[in-house]
């Protein structure tokens, strides 16, 4: 039963990290530490439903600029408060994520790549219909004005603890379903849908609950970013890079483990920070190319099942 | 969304202008639809190789040279490169997903590249072709943009020749549809695709000089053309040769009268749109 430890793990470590704004480092470690928060739970988010039954969405991007807009809209032009927003974000991406599962999920071509360009032009028509409309109107969405709640000492560290709770929570899911039935299933898919139709999977029905739950947490994350953002546009939203990001950080680190994405989202994000603080932003994006293409090369199956590998053999 | 409905004469103008942009998609999507069909790679770096071939003709023609002459320099140049791209994703047998991701990394360094060389700044090719236009029938015709759509067609129609009617051509299709019965029947499948693979670069390089002739250049735009290329792409069918120019120029004319009718901001909805709906009524076919 040594797995079972997993969760305390996750949620011991989770508490002590919530003691980090109580050392008093400065505010911009609390951001850095947020951003890093923030894309492991989009990235683990990403994994339920991509990397466990191996349907790549480039979609990502939706859903958590769903979660954005909704969290957005609510605020400035509904006056609701912040916290009660995010249930809503991610209430409304997950029904977006449904709604399109229910459409895709029945056609059975769409697979492997067409799924990943059908998923982004998705992204793309939802980007211009919120551009288009009162949700954005051209010119993004202020919220400058609203209050963030006092949960930490400081905005900085309230944004960090916010992060902390999502991650915890998205990595105790993203396990829960490994270690499941469900997980099981999502596997099988990945590995051979048709044999896995023909001996009692519920395909359909499992990959639409895997994208609301990818969704749902990629809404709620999308709803406090956009807080953190206080400003919002369509044009850094419903991008490609989003989508791109996620899978990059998911591949690196590995897919078929619940802790791959988020051994490549802080890895990631580190990298791209130490580049930046040194100011070499430019030398960050190739440095950043020249890793993926060396992790695709030489660890096609993620650093996790790499460092695995390396210590069973050493045992 | 506010229907205006244009006169006559600024409406052809449009679709004329979406006709010489969808030439452009059309030229920009062969080499990605030859790839992705026939290697079954799928190639992100294609939009790479196309910048960079744009910058280099930028910077070839600043120093003096005609900016059409600068494919004598680039094509062969960008032929080797795409075949030593294939190369390393051969010797290293990358799957069809992962290729994307590498291809990806690679646009991401040549965006660096770029971007240290070049600056972010937009540039603008200025050529003896930039200014020259003519009218027609009461339309205004840009000569660079004329160029692309000769170049597009002639491109287009010969590669679309070599595969249909060569043995080398034949010996592609075989290969892509049945790789070891094709090898059984002697071909050479490893310098086929070599050869293809720098066809594809040498492609997206003639685009690059193309875009280069009629477009302001900043690094990041690169990423703005993926997604209504590979619309055009997965429209067409993957490995046509014709279909990437017919759908280009559908998806050119569809957006030029949305810009038209409605706001310029509502022109992506139309190639996405048609993707995402022929993707789900005809999945087979697309791939």
């Amino acid at each position: 039963m040594s797995f079972r430890r997993t969760p305390w793990v996750i949620v011991l470590a989770g508490a002590a990290l919530a003691f980090v704004p109580q050392l008093g480092l400065p505010a911009f470690y609390d951001s850095l530490l947020y951003l890093m928060l923030h894309w492991v739970v989009l990235a683990t988010s990403w994994n339920i439903l991509s990397g466990y039954s191996g349907y790549f969405s480039f979609g990502h991007g939706a859903f958590f600029g769903a979660g954005i807009y909704t969290s957005a809209n609510l605020m400035a032009r509904h006056d609701w408060p912040f916290l009660w927003t995010l249930p809503a974000a991610a209430g409304v991406a997950a029904v977006l994520g449904v709604a399109l599962g229910a459409v895709v999920f029945r056609v059975k071509g769409v697979r492997g790549e067409l799924f990943a360009l059908l998923t982004l032009a998705i992204t793309f028509v939802i980007g211009t219909i919120v551009v288009n409309t009162p949700l954005d109107g051209g010119n993004g969405v202020s919220l400058a004005a609203v209050p963030v709640p006092k949960i930490g000492p400081t905005p900085s560290a309230t944004f960090y603890l916010l992060a902390l709770a999502a991650a915890v929570a998205t990595l105790l899911i993203a396990w829960a379903i490994q270690v499941s039935k469900f997980g099981a299933g999502l596997f099988a898919i990945h590995d051979d849908e048709d044999a896995a139709e023909v001996l009692g999977v519920p395909t359909y029905r499992y990959k639409l609950v895997a994208l609301a739950i990818s969704c749902a947490l990629a809404g709620m994350a999308g709803g406090i970013h956009a807080l953190f953002l206080s400003y919002v546009t369509a044009g850094d939203v419903f991008t490609i890079t989003v989508p791109l990001t996620v899978v990059l950080m998911s591949v690196l680190g590995g897919t078929r483990h619940w802790a791959g994405p988020a051994v490549g989202a802080v890895a990631i994000t580190g990298l791209l920070y130490s580049f930046t603080a040194a100011d070499h932003a430019v030398a960050g994006k190739a440095m950043i190319g020249v890793i993926l293409i060396v992790a695709i090369l030489f660890m096609p199956d993620g650093i996790l099942e790499r460092v695995r590998r390396l210590w069973q053999r050493r045992r | 969304m506010n229907f205006t409905l244009p006169s006559l004469s600024l409406l052809s103008q449009s679709i004329l202008s979406g006709i010489f942009v969808g030439a452009l998609y059309g030229l920009m999507g062969l080499g990605l639809s030859l790839s992705w069909g026939l290697l079954r790679l799928i190639n992100l770096a294609h939009f790479a190789f196309a910048f960079l071939a744009a910058y280099l003709c930028y910077q070839l023609s600043t120093m003096g040279m005609d900016p059409l002459l600068t494919m004598v320099v680039i094509v062969p140049a960008f032929f080797a490169l795409g075949a030593g791209l294939h190369w390393v994703m051969v010797r290293f047998r990358v799957m069809p997903f992962n290729s994307l991701l590498l291809t990806f990394g690679l646009t991401g360094i040549a965006e660096s590249v770029i971007q240290s060389i070049w600056t972010a700044d937009f540039r603008k090719l200025e050529s003896s072709y930039a200014q020259q236009k003519f009218k027609l029938a009461g339309l205004f015709v840009p000569v660079p943009e004329l160029i692309t759509l000769v170049l597009a067609v002639g491109l287009t129609f010969a590669v679309w020749a070599v595969l249909r009617y060569t043995d080398l051509g034949r010996a592609m299709r075989a290969a892509a549809q049945d790789a070891p019965v094709a090898a059984a029947f002697g071909v050479n499948q490893k310098a086929l695709g070599l050869a293809l693979a720098g066809t594809c670069a040498a492609l997206a390089s003639v685009a690059g000089v193309c875009l280069a002739l009629s477009f302001t250049l900043a690094p990041s735009q690169m990423y703005a053309w993926v997604g209504v290329v590979f619309a055009a792409v997965m429209l067409g069918g993957l490995g046509s040769a014709l279909g990437p120019l017919v759908a280009g120029t559908v998806i050119g004319i569809s957006e030029a009268i949305t810009m038209a009718v409605t706001a310029p901001s509502w022109a992506p909805i139309v190639s996405f749109t048609l993707l995402i709906v022929i993707l789900v009524l005809r999945p087979g076919k697309t791939a």
